[in-house]
């Protein structure tokens, strides 16, 4: 048996993941398929366990579930994925119901233009329940022409409308099998949270651009840590990347658009990056694996379920992870090519998904998502 | 061989020559005793099906013969029992028929049903299960057509399926059986006390080589923030290697520690190795990791950097050493040579200062944090089986962990645990560990250790 430890925490206050374990977790007795991705510029992605239910509990997590933290230790008690629950959906049969944080936004401004051509942006109004609960996510409307005090009630109404997570509600009325009970939780890795706060920055200053991306998960300062402490602060896990950029951020932009944009300049080996949180909500910065790609962490073999590691140990799916070469060794490459990231038998780990079902157990692979020299000119800035 | 079956507070015996006295006269219930039942089961050969094992298996064809397996686990199993009810008249026959009904039928509003097992024999170990869902159909053309000539009595056949457990246990309520009582333990891995010692497993169940779930109570003198806790097959413990590790290098150095025999064929294939470094200090710029030889100098194996407590002693995890490819390619006479690597952070020197090596080799392992021990709650508990009066002590669907008070069951404080909460194998070991505040490693605490199992049967005992 494979014995993964799901661990749920209550939300914390204004949403910062807390301690305190969710003590009704009987819907995890009852799961019945488990799902995780990672991928090399987010880290832990995403996360779902699907099983049936009974009406209450379903209906427990969702009034209750939204914001919930995880951490999935494997049998061996590591650490195999850690996130927070955005999105529950429960079927009752025919109905379905939904709640998802993804379209709320508890912090919301509105920028428009008046008929002189002028550019406004209303004060950022907030509901401080919900933030409270959630932590704040920012949402900013743009407007076409209008005067401040339309924008102002734009603001009001639209804060009103997304403060809390929306509910949504389909099904249908029909003859024949009426379905059961089952729920489907799922969780995004934290990465995702520094997508929910903008910030700007007038500051010119050339710093190196790690330095910053530490600087922007700090409680202080510039840091997210600031209106969201979701994060670790700890920079033990970001490998400098030796060159400098602007410090200056344009309004409205979000702390994972900054940060995205300063690690996709890659290194001063000209060498591209990969990047994100993952255990213990540590941010890590590394260079990506295709830089050397003789350097082979995963190795298959066709008819064998198992990936090994470099030596030939198997590794279990749950412990694989991206920002990796992978190499089939029994599939033989016309022509070898040392300096070549990929080849017949060889290549870059961007994603992995691992899948624990009762007919499946086992992890895929994804390789980098495109080679395109522009998609890779507009990685690097 | 003639079985006693009992479902709820309802015998069913084992034989299908029922005598008209057991006849149900409508009142009284007389179900309630083996020798005046009048439920039977319709056939001597009825025996309970023995839970089959369900196999993941992985690899195989196109590509190669055969499929590894990968994982097994027991489904629950789908009992049909043929039963006979004897009555005085029809209608008591029906009576007696909604009786057992009902009897087996209290999964969801109450507890589980107990069908419970055992050879007829006054000193046979009955083994109890639990019924998840259960239902009778009635054959009623039946119905009063099986009467000897002149006898006054009912008869009516029906087919009882029942869904249950695909184990039972021969331990009800709180009467689980004793592994280790009330043992002293050292928070250290030499000495006496240390930190490990034999469970003993006898009466033994059919898990004997699956692992059996056990109750671990753990009451330390002091306070405890952090347990490690896990079943083992041997304990190497040494300070070959002590001594401060200092580097200023980014890169990291290594250092020989303890080497271990590996023998690794054979007997060893269901276990996984394990390394824990003690470090009496360490600087917060150091960071360390565990690497590991066969006697050559390739690292067949290099785990990841960690970084231990600054300033105090502790006790470090450095995960699992995977074992699977010196059982592949090598023989009973391979050694495990283990490695401290350590490293500085920053460039600067760092200093970590190992104190001991240990190096397990383990069955399951667990970490459970999240808790203070206090006062009022002094044990911590890592809970895999029911404990509650009148009900079997089966498995639980996910083990809990959680303080208590050292008199009674209460739980005060829920704890997190990872990993797999620790089960009975043969021949095993209890290894335990835990850290106070802050992460720290004190060798000169001591603990109250007691382990209890409830044996697991997939048939009779």
């Amino acid at each position: 048996m494979i014995p993964l430890s799901i661990n749920i925490f209550e939300r914390g206050a204004a949403g910062v993941p807390s301690t305190t374990p969710v003590i009704n977790q009987q819907f995890l007795d009852l799961i019945e398929s488990y799902t995780h991705t990672i991928t090399d510029a987010f880290g832990f992605e995403s996360m779902a366990v699907e099983g049936p239910a009974t009406v209450k509990i379903a209906l427990d997590w969702l009034t209750n579930g939204l914001m919930r933290s995880v951490i999935v230790y494997s049998p061996k008690a590591e650490t195999i994925w850690e996130g927070f629950l955005s999105n529950i959906t429960a079927r009752f049969g025919q109905q379905e119901v939904s709640v998802s944080l993804d379209t709320t936004g508890n912090r919301v401004k509105v920028r428009y233009t008046t008929v002189l051509g002028t550019s406004g942006v209303t004060v950022t109004s907030s509901d401080t329940a919900s933030q409270a609960l959630y932590g704040v996510k920012d949402l900013v409307i743009s407007t076409g022409e209008t005067v401040a005090a339309t924008a102002q009630s734009l603001r009001d109404k639209v804060l009103a409308e997304r403060k809390n997570p929306v509910a949504t509600n389909s099904g249908s009325a029909e003859t024949g099998e009426q379905g059961d009970v089952r729920l489907t939780l799922t969780f995004a890795g934290w990465y995702a949270t520094l997508d929910w706060v903008q910030t700007s920055r007038t500051s010119t200053t050339l710093t190196s651009t790690t330095t910053q991306v530490g600087d922007l998960i700090q409680t202080s300062g510039v840091g997210i840590g600031v209106t969201n402490a979701f994060l670790s602060t700890s920079r033990a896990n970001i490998s400098s990347s030796g060159i400098t950029d602007t410090e200056l951020i344009a309004a409205d932009t979000s702390f994972r658009q900054k940060i995205e944009e300063l690690l996709k300049k890659g290194n001063s080996s000209n060498q591209r990056l990969a990047w994100g949180v993952y255990e213990n909500r540590e941010f890590y910065v590394a260079t990506w694996a295709g830089a050397t790609p003789t350097t082979i962490t995963y190795k298959q073999q066709s008819g064998d379920h198992n990936v090994y590691d470099a030596i030939g140990n198997p590794v279990a799916p749950w412990n694989v992870r991206p920002n990796a070469m992978r190499q089939v060794i029994d599939l033989i490459d016309p022509a070898p090519t040392s300096t070549a990231q990929d080849s017949a038998d060889r290549s870059y780990v961007e994603r992995v998904t691992c899948t624990i079902a009762s007919d499946r157990i086992g992890v895929s692979f994804e390789p980098a998502s495109t080679t395109a020299v522009d998609a890779m000119i507009a990685r690097i800035g | 061989m003639a079985l006693e079956v009992k479902v709820g507070s309802i015998y069913i015996s084992g034989t299908s020559k029922a005598a008209d006295a057991n006849a149900y006269p409508g009142s009284g219930t007389p179900w309630t005793s083996q020798a005046t039942t009048p439920i039977k089961i319709a056939i001597d050969s009825w025996f309970p099906k023995v839970a089959e094992p369900s196999w993941v298996f992985g690899g195989g064809p196109p590509f190669r013969n055969g499929q590894t397996p990968v994982t097994k686990t027991y489904p629950n199993v789908t009992e049909e029992i043929p039963v006979i009810l004897k009555a005085t008249t029809p209608q008591n026959a029906i009576t007696l028929y909604q009786t057992l009904d009902r009897e087996i039928s209290t999964a969801q509003y109450s507890n589980p049903t107990p069908m419970q097992v055992r050879p007829v024999s006054a000193s046979g170990t009955i083994v109890y299960f639990d019924v998840y869902s259960a239902h009778i159909q009635p054959d009623p053309k039946f119905l009063g057509s099986e009467a000897p000539v002149g006898s006054a009595h009912a008869t009516m056949r029906c087919t009882m399926t029942l869904v249950r457990s695909p184990h039972g246990t021969s331990v009800l309520g709180t009467s689980s059986i004793s592994a280790l009582a009330g043992a002293s333990f050292g928070n250290v891995g030499t000495g006496s006390p240390d930190d490990n010692a034999a469970l003993s497993f006898a009466p033994t169940g059919d898990m004997l080589y699956e692992g059996t779930p056990m109750k671990i109570l753990v009451t330390p003198v002091g306070v405890m923030t952090t347990l490690l806790v896990a079943s083992v097959k041997s304990v190497t413990y040494g300070t070959s290697g002590s001594g401060a590790k200092t580097t200023s290098s980014t890169t990291g150095t290594s250092a020989s520690t303890i080497g271990a025999a590996a023998n690794l064929l054979g007997t060893k294939q269901g276990i996984s190795g394990r390394v824990f470094f003690r470090l009496s200090n360490c600087t917060s710029n150091a960071q360390i990791r565990v690497e590991m030889t066969n006697g050559g100098s390739v690292r067949l194996f290099t785990g990841k950097w960690i970084t231990p407590p600054s300033g105090v002693a502790s006790l470090n995890d450095m995960g699992d050493i995977p074992l699977d490819y010196l059982r592949r390619a090598g023989d009973d006479g391979d050694n495990l040579n283990i490695y401290i690597g350590y490293k500085s952070t920053d460039g600067s020197s760092a200093t970590a200062t190992l104190d001991y090596t240990e190096y397990l080799e383990y069955y399951d392992y667990a970490r459970v944090d999240g808790f203070t021990t206090s006062v009022n709650n002094p044990t911590i508990a890592v809970h895999s089986f029911r404990e509650t009066t009148g009900l079997s002590c089966l498995p639980l669907a996910s083990p809990v962990a959680y303080t208590r008070s050292s008199g009674g069951g209460l739980v005060y404080d829920p704890a997190n645990l990872a990993g797999t909460a620790p089960r009975l194998f043969s021949g095993a070991l209890l290894w335990v560990n835990w850290l106070k505040t802050g992460n720290v490693h004190d060798k000169t605490d001591t603990a109250t250790v007691t382990a209890t199992y409830a044996p697991l049967f997939r048939s009779v005992s």
